[in-house]
């Protein structure tokens, strides 16, 4: 009767882990070129002759990566965002981050020949980094301009809006750009994981880890932030900081994610929702087993992506929405009936 | 003793309390009335710390509220809201255990000792049978009670070195939304509370927001009587509860207010 409820979490979080390890490994042996694990890890062969150890090292493993880094980060996301706004509807994509990361990278795609944008990891992912961080800071603004905390009001009003703007602005630039580059830039709208290298990776790992790091200083006063802004500051939550951590982790988190692989939807809320159906609540085991699922759901989806039309490759987003769409119907009317 | 000094307080342009002085002594029990929109929610709120005066102190035995840590403010004063809305779908065993966050470092899990106080609140009032059951699928009456339940937690401080310090329980309206029944049985936990807290080592005094005439004569030991953001009247019962401050402060014909002041009072 006396035990601990975390302890029911701490298996469920190792499983999801693992089970996100096992995905990303496995996950490159699937394709329209079948591999073989002895060839692949052969000692014998070099690395320069072994087409096997090539595909699966060079162009599929950094695919599956790319595919748990962005999943796990998202839906990690979602979860925070969830909860600073106290409304399980919420997506990492809410409050226009990934707006403006778009934003940014259809600016550089159309006019990055033209200036020499001159930002780290290449022009798309800097602009992207850049569009997403402008957002932030309007949101931001907006939000904390007549508030000693965030008021959510605002932060889902001013999201809403900025998703809107946004979205008018890069509907702009798409008009100003050519055909090849109206192609490049729809086809990052709809969220490809195909990264080619292990660049992108590394250059998005630095901020993830940073983000995950603030997330699990949050755990905690996020479930007391759940019961209220005043309830949690009764007992003893320094709100306002949370808030902040909240919201500027997790536009990191988003930021970075995004970057990587364009705004790829619904993985941010339809992983933290089934997350909390097994293991409950309490974000110390919500956060990371989050991540494990959201990586091995996208790492499963990318594979179904690069699959399910081969020799054709679909955008890993276009499997997401087409999932995520009707299981964010269910769950909203779902929950209206329970209100 | 909290006490409160020539407070007053505004939303924005709009004054919600006008030089508020009260005293809550080491196991008093302090009822604050008033009409709707006179202000006792936000002199709640005052009095715990968690929203700032425009003017005047809140202080606890003699330190400024707002120099004292919010972890060990929380140790000693706890609210229960009028209302708890959880967005998620908590145990109420997570809930109870939310009140232990002032008691823990930041990444630091909850021990057995935290646990036994979770329990032991439970216990208190009477809901230790529904400790695995969802927050949100409860009733009104029994979410009142976990919510006290989660204050009580945080209060609990048989480990600490504070352990002989007066500890405030601070309750807005709890049985507004309750019928009958619940409304009789969270009374009778309060009063319980009070009298039990008389008996422990660390004094446990109760102010409590009501519009339950029955309760303020009854339980409460003084009386606040807030009109507009203005006291009107303090005192024990006898003396708030008059005929003269009812018709003034409610608007009441002098014979209806009369016949509405309990029993035992007239």
């Amino acid at each position: 009767m006396r035990t601990h409820p975390l302890k029911r979490g701490v298996p469920l979080v190792t499983i999801s882990l693992l089970t996100a390890v096992l995905a990303m490994v496995a996950a490159p042996f699937v394709g329209p070129t079948p591999l073989s694990m002895r060839d692949v890890f052969s000692a014998t062969q070099p690395f320069a002759d072994n087409m096997d150890a090539q595909i699966f090292f060079l162009a599929r493993l950094p695919r599956a990566l790319a595919a748990g880094l962005v999943g796990g980060t998202l839906a990690t996301a979602g979860v925070v965002f969830q909860a600073l706004l106290r409304n399980p509807l919420a997506t990492p994509y809410t409050l226009g981050i990934s707006a403006g990361a778009s934003l940014g990278a259809m600016v550089a795609i159309t006019f990055g020949a033209a200036i020499p944008l001159g930002l780290p990891f290449g022009g798309v992912t800097g602009a992207s980094l850049a569009g997403a961080g402008l957002a932030v800071l309007v949101v931001y603004a907006l939000a904390s301009a007549r508030h000693s905390g965030l008021s959510t009001t605002v932060l889902l009003l001013a999201g809403v809006t900025m998703n809107a703007f946004f979205s008018a602005l890069i509907l702009f630039v798409q008009y100003l750009s050519d055909f090849t580059e109206t192609f490049r830039a729809l086809r990052w709208l709809m969220g490809d994981l195909d990264v080619a290298g292990y660049q992108p990776i590394l250059a998005a790992l630095p901020l993830v880890v940073l983000a995950l790091l603030a997330f699990s200083w949050l755990a905690r006063p996020l479930n007391l932030m759940t019961l209220g802004a005043n309830a949690a500051a009764t007992r003893g939550v320094d709100v306002v900081r949370s808030q902040r951590v909240a919201f500027f982790a997790g536009s990191l988190a988003t930021g970075a994610a995004v970057s990587v692989g364009g705004p790829i939807g619904f993985v941010g809320i339809i992983v933290p929702h089934l997350v909390r159906l097994v293991v409950g609540a309490d974000h110390r085991v919500v956060l990371p087993a989050s991540f494990g699922v959201g990586a091995t759901f996208l790492v499963a989806c990318d594979v179904l992506a690069r699959t399910v039309m081969s020799p054709l490759e679909l955008p890993v987003g276009i499997i997401t929405a087409l999932i995520g769409g009707p299981f964010f119907l269910y769950m909203l009317i779902s929950r209206t009936r329970a209100i | 003793m909290l006490s409160a000094t020539d407070l007053s307080f505004a939303f924005g342009t709009q004054r919600v309390l006008w030089d508020v002085s009260m005293d809550v002594r080491a196991g008093g029990m302090v009822g604050v009335l008033g009409p709707n929109g006179c202000g006792k929610t936000t002199l709640l709120r005052l009095l715990a710390g968690s929203l700032p005066a425009d003017r005047g102190v809140v202080s606890l035995d003699g330190r400024a509220l707002t120099s004292i840590d919010r972890r060990n403010l929380a140790r000693r004063i706890a609210v229960v809201p009028q209302h708890t809305h959880l967005a998620f779908d908590y145990s109420v065993l997570e809930v109870a255990l939310m009140g232990r966050y002032p008691h823990l470092g930041a990444f630091e899990v909850e021990g057995p000792e935290d646990l036994a106080a979770a329990h032991a609140a439970l216990e208190a009032t009477g809901t230790a049978h529904l400790a695995h059951r969802a927050f949100t699928t409860l009733s009104g009456g029994e979410q009142q009670r976990v919510a006290i339940a989660s204050a009580l937690a945080q209060l609990d401080v048989r480990t600490s070195a504070q352990s002989h310090a007066t500890r405030f329980l601070l309750l807005d309206e709890p049985t507004a939304s309750l019928d009958l029944r619940y409304q009789v049985e969270v009374a009778a936990l309060i009063a319980r509370l009070h009298a039990e807290g008389q008996a422990s080592d660390s004094p446990l005094s109760i102010v409590t927001s009501t519009h339950d005439l029955r309760f303020a004569a009854t339980v409460c030991t003084t009386l606040v009587l807030l009109a507009e953001g203005r006291v009107m009247a303090v005192g024990p019962p006898g003396q708030v509860l008059t005929p003269e401050t009812l018709s003034t402060v409610y608007g009441l014909t002098p014979s209806l207010a009369a016949s509405l002041i309990p029993a035992g009072l007239r």
